[in-house]
C-alpha cells in the first residue's frame, strides 16, 4: 500500500503541473514565434474598447481580411478552421493570398484561423488578431491618433507555423506605445 | 465533543432557528453551554477571507495600472507570482492541515490563476475572448477545488462555471459548442456531489444544494432573452432561498412545489417560442407565469414574514413586467441590493443572528463581483476602492470577532 505522505506528494505534483503547464504552454509558443516568425505588416483600422481582466485595448481590423476563394470554393461554415497562406505586396505590405482546409506543407508562412463569412464576390472573411493591449491612460488617445493617422498606420506580426502573434501597432513607422 | 458531534449540533441547531422554534440568543446561548465557539470563529474567518480577497484584488489592480512601465521579462516573472503563492497555500494545507488555509485557498487560487493568465495574455497580445479565459482557468482550479473540497471552493468553481456558460453562450461562439464546454465543466460538480454524498450522508445540505441549483442555473440561462445582470442576480438570489426548502423534510409541499418552480423555469427555455401570440404579449406571459409562481413559493416559504427581504425581488420582476429598463433603474437596483446586504448584515449582528449575517454578506459579495466585472472605472480608482472595501471586511471581522467573543488563539 502507498504510504500517505508519497501519495500526497504525488497528488501534490500532477496539481501544480496542471496548473502551471497552460502558462508556460502559451509563453513558450508566443516567444518562439516572435523569435523566429516571418515578420510581415498589415495595414489596419482601430476602435478603442475594454476588456474586464485585462485593461484597456486598441482594437484593430486587418484592412484586407478576406482572402479569395472563387478558384477553389471550399464549403466552410461559419467557425470552420483553416489555413491562409500569407503574400507580399510591391508596396511591402502583406495580405492572405490563398485559402485552404489542410495544412499548407510548402511552406511555414501560413496562419491557423476560422473562417468568418463567404461574400458575394467569393471572398472569405477570416479571423486576424484585433486586440493590441496598452496603457490605459494612453488608449483613448492612441486611437484618436491612429484614427487620424490611419493611412500610415500598420500592424506588424510574426507568423510561424500557424501562429501569428501581433508585435506592435506603428503610425507613422513609431509604435504607438511611444507616441506621447 | 468531538468535531462529528460538533457539526451535527451545529446543524441541529441551525435547523431549529429556521424553523422558528429557537430564537438566535437561545441558539447561542445552547452552543456555548455545549462549549462551541466554532460559528464566531467561522464568522470572523470569512470577514478575514474576503477582506484579504479584496485586499488582494487591489494589489492586482495597482500592478496593472503600472504594468507598461516594467521591462518584458520582469512582467512574465511577475505574473507568476500569484501561482506561486497559491502553489505555497496548496502545499501548507496539504502538509500541516492548516484549515484555515483551506479557506484562504478557496478565494485567492481563481482570482491568482485569471490573474496569471490574464497578465499573459496581456504581455503577449493574446487573442482569446473572456470565456475562453475563464474556460482555462476553470480547468486550472479544478484539481486544487478537489484537494480543498469545501463548500467555498465548490461554490467558487460552480459560480464560475455558471459565469462562463453565461459569457459564452451570450457570444459570437457556436452555441453547441460552448453548452459542451458548459457540460464539460459541470461533470465534475456531479462527482463531487456523489463522492459529498458517499462521504457523509449527514454533512451540510448546503454543498448538495448549491450544486444541484449551481447546475439548473447553467442549463436554463442558455435562454438568451434572460441574460442581463438584474436576471441572474435575481435567480440566483431566489434559488438560495429555493435551496432552503428543497430538502425541508417538515414540509414536503415545498418540495414539490420547489420542483414544479425549478421545472417551469426550464420549460420555460425551451417553450418561450411557442407562446409567441405577440412579442409583448410572451414577455407579459412569462413573466406572469413566474411571479404566480414565485408568489405560491414565497407563501409556502413563508417568507412573507419578512417582506423586506424579498423587496429587490419584486421590484426586479415589476422592472421586468413592465418593460422598465432604463439606466438609472440599473443604479437603483443594485444600490437597493448593496444597501439590503448591508442591512442585513448591521441586523443579524444586533440580534447575533448568523444566518442573516451571511445572507447580507453574501449578497454584498456577489454585487461587488458583479460591479468589478462590468465597471469601466480606471485601474487606480479600483485599486483604492478595493484596498478600502478590502480593510473594512478585516476590521469588521475582528469587531465581530471581539463581541461575540471568538477564541482568542484565532
Amino acid at each position: 500500500m502507498i504510504k500517505l505522505p508519497f501519495k500526497k506528494f504525488v497528488i501534490y505534483v500532477i496539481t501544480m503541473f496542471m496548473l502551471f503547464f497552460i502558462p508556460i504552454y502559451t509563453i513558450a509558443i508566443n516567444s518562439n514565434t516572435l523569435k523566429d516568425g516571418t515578420e510581415f505588416l498589415f495595414e489596419v483600422q482601430a476602435y478603442d474598447p475594454y476588456d474586464m481582466f485585462r485593461g484597456n485595448y486598441l482594437r484593430v481590423t486587418f484592412k484586407e481580411d478576406t482572402v479569395p476563394a472563387y478558384s477553389n470554393f471550399l464549403d466552410l461554415n461559419y467557425n470552420d478552421p483553416c489555413y491562409v497562406t500569407i503574400g507580399v505586396r510591391p508596396n511591402g505590405f502583406a495580405y492572405f493570398k490563398h485559402i485552404s482546409k489542410e495544412r499548407p506543407t510548402n511552406t511555414s508562412d501560413y496562419y491557423e484561423t476560422t473562417a468568418s463569412y463567404y461574400s458575394w464576390a467569393k471572398e472569405y472573411s477570416v479571423e486576424t488578431p484585433t486586440r493590441y493591449y496598452m496603457n490605459e491612460n494612453k488608449s483613448l488617445a492612441a486611437e484618436k491618433y491612429l484614427n487620424d493617422n490611419i493611412e500610415n498606420a500598420y500592424v506588424k506580426v510574426r507568423v510561424k507555423n500557424g501562429k501569428m502573434v501581433l508585435v506592435g501597432i506603428y503610425v507613422n513607422n513609431m509604435l504607438i506605445d511611444t507616441i506621447d | 465533543m468531538n468535531k462529528k458531534e460538533t457539526n451535527f449540533l451545529n446543524s441541529k441547531l441551525t435547523e431549529l432557528v429556521d424553523n422558528g422554534i429557537i430564537t438566535d440568543i437561545q441558539f447561542i446561548a445552547a452552543k456555548e453551554h455545549f462549549g462551541t465557539k466554532k460559528e464566531s470563529k467561522s464568522l470572523s474567518t470569512v470577514f478575514g477571507a474576503i477582506g484579504i480577497f479584496l485586499i488582494a484584488l487591489s494589489i492586482i489592480t495597482l500592478f496593472a495600472m503600472n504594468w507598461n512601465n516594467i521591462a518584458k521579462g520582469l512582467k512574465v516573472i511577475i505574473s507568476f507570482v500569484p501561482l506561486a503563492i497559491t502553489a505555497y497555500m496548496l502545499h501548507e494545507y496539504m502538509y500541516k492541515g492548516n484549515k484555515k488555509l483551506q479557506l484562504y485557498t478557496s478565494i485567492f487560487a481563481p482570482v491568482s490563476i485569471i490573474a496569471t493568465n490574464s497578465l499573459i495574455a496581456q504581455i503577449f497580445h493574446i487573442q482569446t475572448e473572456i470565456y475562453e479565459l475563464f474556460f482555462t482557468s476553470l480547468l486550472m482550479f479544478l484539481p486544487i477545488a478537489f484537494i480543498l473540497f469545501n463548500k467555498l471552493s465548490v461554490l467558487v468553481y460552480s459560480v464560475g462555471t455558471v459565469i462562463y456558460s453565461l459569457v459564452a453562450i451570450n457570444s459570437y461562439t457556436a452555441e453547441s459548442e460552448a453548452l459542451l464546454k458548459t457540460f464539460i465543466l459541470a461533470l465534475p460538480i456531479i462527482i463531487a456531489n456523489f463522492i459529498n454524498y458517499r462521504k457523509d450522508k449527514n454533512d451540510d445540505k448546503n454543498i448538495l444544494m448549491w450544486i444541484t441549483n449551481v447546475i439548473l442555473v447553467t442549463l436554463f440561462i442558455s435562454h438568451k432573452e434572460w441574460i442581463n445582470p438584474e436576471s441572474i442576480l435575481m435567480y440566483l438570489y431566489m434559488l438560495y432561498f429555493l435551496t432552503q426548502t428543497l430538502f425541508d423534510k417538515t414540509n414536503p409541499l415545498n418540495k414539490v412545489l420547489s420542483f414544479a418552480f425549478m421545472f417551469y423555469l426550464l420549460l420555460s427555455c425551451t417553450t418561450a417560442e411557442m407562446l409567441e401570440f405577440t412579442e409583448e404579449l410572451v414577455i407579459h406571459v412569462d413573466t406572469l407565469l413566474f411571479a404566480a409562481l414565485a408568489g405560491v413559493f414565497i407563501y409556502l416559504s413563508e417568507a412573507y414574514k419578512n417582506p423586506k427581504e424579498y423587496f429587490i425581488f419584486a421590484f426586479i420582476a415589476l422592472a421586468q413586467f413592465t418593460g422598465l429598463q432604463a439606466e438609472f433603474l440599473f443604479v437603483l437596483v443594485n444600490l437597493i441590493a448593496i444597501s439590503l446586504g448591508i442591512y442585513k448584515i448591521v441586523i443579524g449582528n444586533q440580534k447575533n443572528s448568523y444566518p442573516e449575517i451571511k445572507q447580507g454578506v453574501s449578497l454584498v459579495l456577489l454585487i461587488i463581483m458583479f460591479r468589478f466585472i462590468s465597471a469601466e472605472l480606471s485601474f487606480g480608482i479600483k485599486s483604492i476602492l478595493f484596498l478600502i472595501a478590502g480593510t473594512c471586511f478585516l476590521l469588521s471581522g475582528k469587531v465581530i470577532k471581539k463581541k461575540i467573543g471568538g477564541n482568542k488563539n484565532d
